[in-house]
């Protein structure tokens, strides 16, 4: 296990590698620049533009780059924003809590949500009962997360003049205000994610539900229930395990809209205003981060496999 | 779009001023012929004939909370090197400021001026300005050292000695041709200019040279909790990304003012959303509603109030003079001609918007509405006619029915410049059944750079006015021109344009502004001008003073350097 592990991480290196040289090559392909961004009101020469540049590092080569920041990424030093000079680290960890507590609750929803219908729908197959479900959750499925977003924010405002609170505060601030932004973003996210996670639940179980230790199981004369959450559930939960692991990078990716929509300071927020102003060392570390966040999440998925299915082994 | 860089050049126009001796009444604008129909005229009327401008009675009352919603928490937290607004524009403030109605200048920190020759400014700082009481100022006076200090800044002058590109000194062209600045006393700032500059002291009033405290270099300028400065409001929360938000600065130097104990600044980034938080009076403020959201907001919110001005933006779009065919008049008039301004003003405003040929209807220089009206491209009565003549224009140019003519407009992702561009395109195409027009519309960061670098066809944009006709006559058509991006080059209209910036009698300047209207109306056409942009507000029902505040010169900077005017009943 513990050598597994170790090859895991090593093999991650050049993968890091790989999307370190991607991100710097990428952000400058980019087309728009950031120091007429930073200039757009000046009367600024090419001269000028250059001088700028070069107090930027923007003038470095791309080798030169990859290397610089490469030795940074190893230092834990992923640069400063070229507008506001502050450390990118800083600017993640400061922003990253935020993004965390949604996703994470998001998760929580959506297993919460997805669990139970995807095994009622397998258990109840061709009722009434599951077409309605899985009519549902291809509806889930096919709600972009911003209209769902704009429905929870904008209607209640047009119908009753309420909505949720705007200015963000943090649990230990108010944390009744604090739930009250962070539910409903949660919830937003994690409603795409449960209908996606219930089809596959269900069709995992169908499967489970016709293998010959659940028929033993029955044979044996367990209860319907007892057979179902203790045979059937821990085995078809592998192929979901690693369609929520799969499906993180979307949280990530889906915070940028739902951030925005719900005025929370999180990573998502931080990226599209950093792809805006042209801020490559902001682009980069959050994109780096969350590359790192995705790799370690892939790897505590692999691992989980061990736990739920104990014929597996690591070598 | 922005104001500064306009005032490049202004030099030239500086004579307008020599023989003022001293004070506020004295400047280009105060003398300047005023049209009865701009809304500068409009701001010597009574304030009930100001249309569009509700007035809240009652008492104006200390205390309360102003809300604003802004996209995002200022970015850049030096004022003179940041491209756009920053905390100083509430906890600093400007040295001279315009009547928002009149346009005149109008004393701040500055509270006279005198010019005892024409290379010379002597500003008299008002006496008893107090710095916020907060170390290391401690509620010091702010005084001829610190405008001093801050005029060489935003100058650019202190670029090497900080160590930073001059280009970073974003507003450097709008204090251009300062030789040097000096505080001879401590109420007195001498400015000696290397050539005379009659726009120095309107490029003063930029809405973004905000003051500041000389000591803030030593400070930084990355941590907004160690700012002080003399306005309204001291700074006494910074969440990045959240809110800032500010006190009540107890020594502010206009009596009884400001009016609300706190001013918070809250980022909401989404539309949708800031609608929202206005109809659920969590902001007090929506700022340039459209004419959709106007209807979902009044539908929603019948007691909330809307104030609409012809404010200092204008629409247009800019042709690219290096594109062949853009480089035949027949060709730019024969667009022009076949516009229909008051469909696209209207189209996309409903009403409120102003008309525009050359010039922006706000300058008193300007042709008025009804003159303007009467010309050929924009006679609604005579639409018809000019659009045949268009035809026979662009036949004649070569483009028959607009074949082979073909274009893209640019526009920046805003919706008044997408859809004036559509409408200008669904127009021409009409007309012109061959004609072949693309739009595209690349992200800001791709526009500003296409823009830069002249590499375009043709642009649907808009613009923010210079404070004065000739500077911005000058930054857009001469050849010059700091923001003549298509490339427009004539030597009459250059020749005309340096005379009327070095012109010192008002009425001869009056008539090169004329004929400069005439013959970019008759000969040049190097924009199919569309509309003078309405400024629109809606503000909660018990928040007064915005009837005050805001005026067709406030500048169109959002409210924030105004939070002192404005107030609950």
């Amino acid at each position: 296990m513990t050598r597994y592990v170790l090859r895991r991480l090593l093999g991650m290196i050049p993968t890091l590698l790989v999307l370190l040289f991607i991100v710097v090559s990428l952000v400058r392909l980019l087309p728009g620049n950031v120091v007429d961004i930073l200039l757009a009101d000046g009367r600024a020469t090419a001269e000028t533009k250059a001088q700028l540049a070069a107090k930027l590092g923007l003038d470095q080569s791309l080798p030169e780059a990859y290397v610089r920041y490469v030795g940074g990424v190893i230092r834990g030093d992923l640069g400063s924003s070229l507008w506001t000079d502050v450390p990118v680290t800083h600017m993640i960890m400061s922003r990253a809590p935020v993004t965390a507590e949604v996703a994470g609750i998001a998760i929580l929803v959506s297993i919460l949500i997805s669990i139970p219908l995807g095994v009622t729908s397998a258990v109840r197959q061709d009722s009434f009962l599951d077409y309605a479900l899985r009519s549902g959750s291809i509806a889930g499925i096919s709600l972009p997360s911003f209209v769902a977003a704009q429905a929870i924010v904008v209607l209640p405002a047009l119908w009753w003049s309420k909505s949720i609170p705007f200015q963000y505060q943090t649990f230990a601030e108010n944390p009744s205000q604090h739930l009250m932004i962070i539910l409903p973003a949660a919830f937003v996210l994690g409603l795409r994610l449960s209908a996606t996670i219930a089809r596959m639940m269900r069709t995992t179980m169908l499967d489970v539900l016709q293998q010959d230790y659940m028929r033993t199981a029955r044979a044996k004369g367990l209860t319907n229930f007892g057979i179902i959450v203790k045979h059937g559930l821990k085995n078809a939960l592998i192929p979901v395990v690693t369609l929520l692991g799969l499906q993180f990078a979307a949280l990530v990716g889906g915070s940028v809209i739902t951030e925005s929509m719900f005025a929370l300071p999180g990573i998502g927020r931080l990226l599209l205003d950093a792809i805006t102003r042209r801020d490559y060392p902001v682009i980069q570390g959050v994109v780096v981060s969350v590359g790192i966040l995705v790799m370690a999440t892939n790897l505590l998925v692999d691992l989980s496999y061990g736990y739920l299915d104990p014929r597996i082994r690591y070598s | 779009m922005l104001r500064g860089s306009v005032l490049a050049g202004a030099g030239l126009a500086s004579a307008a001023l020599i023989g003022c001796s001293s004070g506020p009444k004295k400047s280009v604008n105060d003398a300047a012929p005023q049209s009865a129909s701009t809304p500068a005229a409009a701001a010597v009327a009574p304030q009930a004939e100001r249309a569009g401008m509700p007035v809240v009675k009652g008492t104006p009352k200390k205390g309360g909370t102003f809300t604003q919603q802004l996209t995002e928490t200022n970015v850049q937290h030096d004022q003179h090197t940041a491209v756009s607004n920053s905390e100083w524009m509430i906890i600093g403030q400007r040295a001279l400021e315009l009547d928002e109605w009149s346009g005149k200048l109008r004393p701040s920190l500055i509270e006279s001026w005198e010019i005892p020759d024409k290379n010379t400014f002597l500003l008299k700082v008002r006496k008893g300005i107090k710095m916020h009481n907060r170390a290391p100022w401690n509620g010091r006076d702010w005084d001829a050292a610190d405008l001093a200090w801050n005029l060489n800044r935003i100058a650019g002058n202190t670029a090497d000695a900080e160590k930073l590109p001059k280009g970073n000194f974003q507003r450097s062209t709008t204090l251009e041709g300062i030789s040097k600045v000096e505080a001879i006393d401590a109420t007195t700032v001498k400015v000696t200019m290397a050539k005379p500059s009659s726009g120095f002291l309107n490029g003063i009033t930029e809405i973004r040279n905000v003051m500041m405290p000389k000591e803030i270099v030593d400070i930084g300028f990355k941590d907004p909790m160690k700012f002080g400065g003399m306005g309204p409001y001291m700074i006494t929360e910074s969440q990045d990304g959240v809110r800032q938000t500010y006190s009540r600065h107890e020594g502010y130097w206009v009596k009884d003012q400001p009016y609300f104990d706190k001013v918070v600044q809250v980022a909401i980034p989404d539309r949708a959303a800031s609608l929202a938080a206005f109809v659920s009076k969590q902001v007090s403020h929506l700022s340039s509603p459209t004419a959709q959201e106007q209807k979902t907001i009044q539908t929603a919110r019948t007691d909330a109030l809307l104030y609409s001005y012809v404010g200092v933006n204008y629409q247009f779009v800019m042709f690219n003079f290096k594109h062949k065919p853009f480089a035949d008049i027949r060709v730019r008039k024969a667009l022009n001609l076949a516009t229909d301004r008051d469909e696209v003003g209207s189209g996309y405003h409903g009403s409120g918007w102003g008309w525009l040929a050359a010039l922006h209807p706000n300058f008193p220089e300007a042709w008025n509405e009804d003159k303007v009206k009467t010309l050929a491209g924009w006679n609604p009565a005579t639409k018809a006619k000019d659009r045949e003549e268009a035809v026979k224009l662009l036949s004649a140019a070569g483009f028959a029915d607009g074949d082979k003519l073909e274009f893209e407009i640019m526009h920046k992702v805003k919706a008044d410049n997408r859809e004036n561009a559509l409408r200008f395109q669904a127009q021409m195409a009409k007309l012109f059944p061959k004609i072949k027009i693309v739009i595209k519309a690349p992200e800001t960061a791709v526009f500003d750079k296409s823009q830069a670098g002249k590499d375009f066809q043709s642009i649907s944009n808009d613009s923010t006015m210079a404070p004065d006709a000739v500077l911005e006559a000058y930054a857009r058509w001469h050849s010059k021109g700091s923001r003549n991006y298509g490339s427009f080059e004539n030597a009459e209209a250059d020749a005309l344009l340096d005379k009327a910036l070095g012109e010192l009698d008002l009425k001869a300047r009056q008539d090169l502004l004329n004929t400069f209207q005439d013959k970019w109306v008759s000969d040049w056409m190097p924009h199919v001008q569309f509309y003078a942009t309405p400024t629109r507000h809606f503000v909660q029902p018990n928040i007064g003073g915005f009837d005050k505040a805001f005026g067709p010169w406030d500048s169109g900077r959002g409210i924030t350097h105004k939070t002192n005017l404005i107030y609950e009943v």
